[in-house]
């Protein structure tokens, strides 16, 4: 009887072996269907994205790294962050179809979106100046950088799990710096989680570039409260002005977080309040406002750029590119020992050329707290 | 491919099995009447159907829903929850050898805010089964399945939607069950399949169902 039975598993095997042929490995470049944005009304469609820089789709791994998990809740002080070691391989189901890989469950789209994603950033950045916007030549070992898929991270401050978040954690052991990229389980957004937002996780990797080309030098340097928090507030700033440049959407958060107050496209100010948090707290957290209003005052300079170029696209790639040349130059932005707004608008000025008459207007009139420059 | 062997197995469902599975409720009746037996006494003792051990056994049919749990280490609990029916005949081919058809549907949602995932799982499966224990009242089984799955999948973003490709695969694997008698031919029937497709690499699927059998 027994006999029948191995004879039989042992056919059906073969059958089975027939059918998992379309199951390969793929390298780049290959075209993926992902969740990409027709417009900035939070519109979408699913349509295929070249991804450029992936070794292996089945791994999940490329030039910038590897999209992992674990089960483990993770700290700031886990050892699984300090040593890189014992993350878990993703589970990727997908299909080839007329040339296109096809994610074949959830999670296989969402991990294939958020590394698209990052890498949008990273192929926009070196686009944009090929000498100073190539991450890889910054980072010693831009491939070991982990991407952790639904992060299970207790946070240190309200003692619970980060959830409806994405974050990019630069962290120090023995005197070199680990990269991580967290994406968090979704909990109360109803709208698109911010895994499959490509601009948040765009904003996370122009943290990643930051760090690497002038805030870690510089947040070393410039310690005093001011200076720290006015740099934290210029990295969330920054981060939201880039992630818009790749798709032209300044609503792109609210596709998410609809109530959230950074459509790029309102103009703000700096509050009276805001600049005295900026200049004196020691325990800041609100460096996202301070961003918002950074982000807003890039966005109308980018516009007024785009109006003499006559191409919107054109002004903001303008402006992008001469804050690029900013960081990398940024230690020459401190004004009196410190690192202000006023002096960082200062400094932005000189690398935009012709265009700096119409940048210092808009910073004079949007500085608000903190007057003129 | 798949066309063929569906319409082949509906012929076999419609056809209503093999003829002499059919067989012993009319050869009853022949007997009766010439004999000149009386009719089926009025009284009716017995409440559950003892599971005969000779003679042919009639051809059954019958349903079950459960759960089909396909392996997949980045889903919640790492596995992806199809629940599902089958509808199966069970064919005896002799009182310790059976063989199970069947056809089925499972579907699977995944998806966190605006974003939905839907699987919709067509299979079409034969187990062969041996009956190693026979109780008056149940019989434990086990065998092995194959089964062909067809799956159509769509993806959702607001209002934006696309369908994916179909895809087919096979899987194999073990199967134990077991049926426990119930009155007028019904019988409770349980079964466990584990199978494995090399679809996206080598891939686990469990399946565990519950349904009624008539015969």
């Amino acid at each position: 009887m027994w006999k029948r039975v191995s004879t039989l598993i042992a056919f059906s095997v073969v059958v089975s072996m027939f059918s998992g042929c379309a199951y390969q490995d793929v390298a780049s470049p290959f075209s993926v269907n992902i969740i990409q944005k027709t417009g900035s009304n939070c519109q979408y469609a699913i349509a295929p994205y070249q991804v450029q820089t992936l070794q292996s789709l089945r791994e999940m791994r490329g030039s910038l790294g590897q999209v992992v998990q674990t089960g483990e809740l993770l700290s700031s002080d886990s050892p699984i962050l300090a040593s890189g070691e014992g993350f878990k391989g993703v589970d990727m189901q997908y299909v080839q179809s007329g040339g296109t890989i096809v994610p074949l469950t959830y999670g296989s789209l969402f991990i294939v979106s958020v590394y698209a994603a990052l890498e949008k950033m990273h192929l926009f950045l070196k686009d944009l100046d090929p000498s100073y916007g190539d991450v890889t030549r910054l980072v010693v070992h831009p491939e070991d950088t982990r991407i952790l898929y639904r992060a299970r991270y207790l946070s240190s401050t309200t003692n619970s799990e980060y959830v409806d978040n994405a974050s990019y954690l630069p962290y120090k052991v023995s005197g070199m710096i680990r990269n991580y990229f967290f994406t968090y389980p979704t909990s109360q957004i109803h709208d698109l989680p911010l895994g499959l937002n490509v601009e948040v996780l765009g904003h996370e990797f122009v943290h990643y570039y930051s760090q690497w080309r002038y805030l870690g030098t510089a947040k070393r340097t410039y310690t005093d409260d001011e200076s720290y928090n006015t740099m934290s507030s210029l990295d969330e700033g920054m981060a939201d002005y880039f992630a818009f440049n790749t798709t032209a959407d300044p609503k792109f958060l609210l596709c998410s977080l609809p109530n959230a107050n950074r459509d790029l496209s309102v103009p703000k100010q700096f509050t009276t309040t805001l600049k005295t948090r900026i200049q004196s707290d020691s325990d800041f957290s609100s460096m996202h406002s301070g961003g918002a209003v950074w982000a807003s005052m890039q966005y109308q300079i980018g516009e007024a750029i785009g109006k003499s170029l006559r191409s919107s696209a054109a002004g903001h790639k303008t402006n992008a590119r001469a804050l690029m040349q900013m960081m990398v130059g940024f230690s020459n932005c401190a004004s009196g020992g410190k690192m202000t707004f006023p002096s960082i608008a200062r400094c932005h000025l000189n690398y935009l050329g012709t265009y700096s008459s119409q940048a210092r207007s808009i910073y004079n009139a949007m500085l608000g707290a903190y007057g003129g420059i | 491919m798949v066309r063929p062997i569906l319409f082949l197995f509906l012929a076999f469902v419609f056809a209503g099995g093999p003829a002499e599975a059919r067989e012993p409720k009319r050869a009853v009746k022949r007997v009766a009447y010439k004999t000149g037996a009386p009719e089926l006494l009025p009284e009716r003792p017995v409440k559950v159907r003892r599971l005969s051990s000779s003679g042919p056994i009639p051809l059954g049919y019958g349903f079950d829903v459960g759960i089909l749990d396909q392996a997949n280490g980045t889903s919640a609990l790492g596995m992806r929850l199809f629940p599902g029916a089958r509808f199966f005949l069970d064919w005896s081919l002799s009182q310790r050898w059976s063989i199970k058809p069947s056809i089925g549907y499972f579907i699977n949602w995944e998806g966190e805010g605006n974003v939905s995932f839907v699987s919709h799982l067509f299979e079409l499966g034969v187990t062969a089964r041996y009956v190693p224990i026979v109780t008056p009242t149940s019989r434990w089984l086990a065998g092995a399945t194959v089964k062909g799955d067809m799956t159509l999948s769509a993806l959702g973003a607001g209002s934006a939607g696309v369908g994916n490709p179909v895809t087919f695969q096979a899987r194999v694997g073990p199967s134990i069950g077991g049926s426990w008698a119930l009155e007028d031919g019904k019988s409770i029937v349980a079964d466990f399949d584990l199978t494995f497709s090399m679809l996206n690499g080598v891939r686990a699927y469990g399946a565990l169902t519950f349904g009624l059998l008539f015969r």
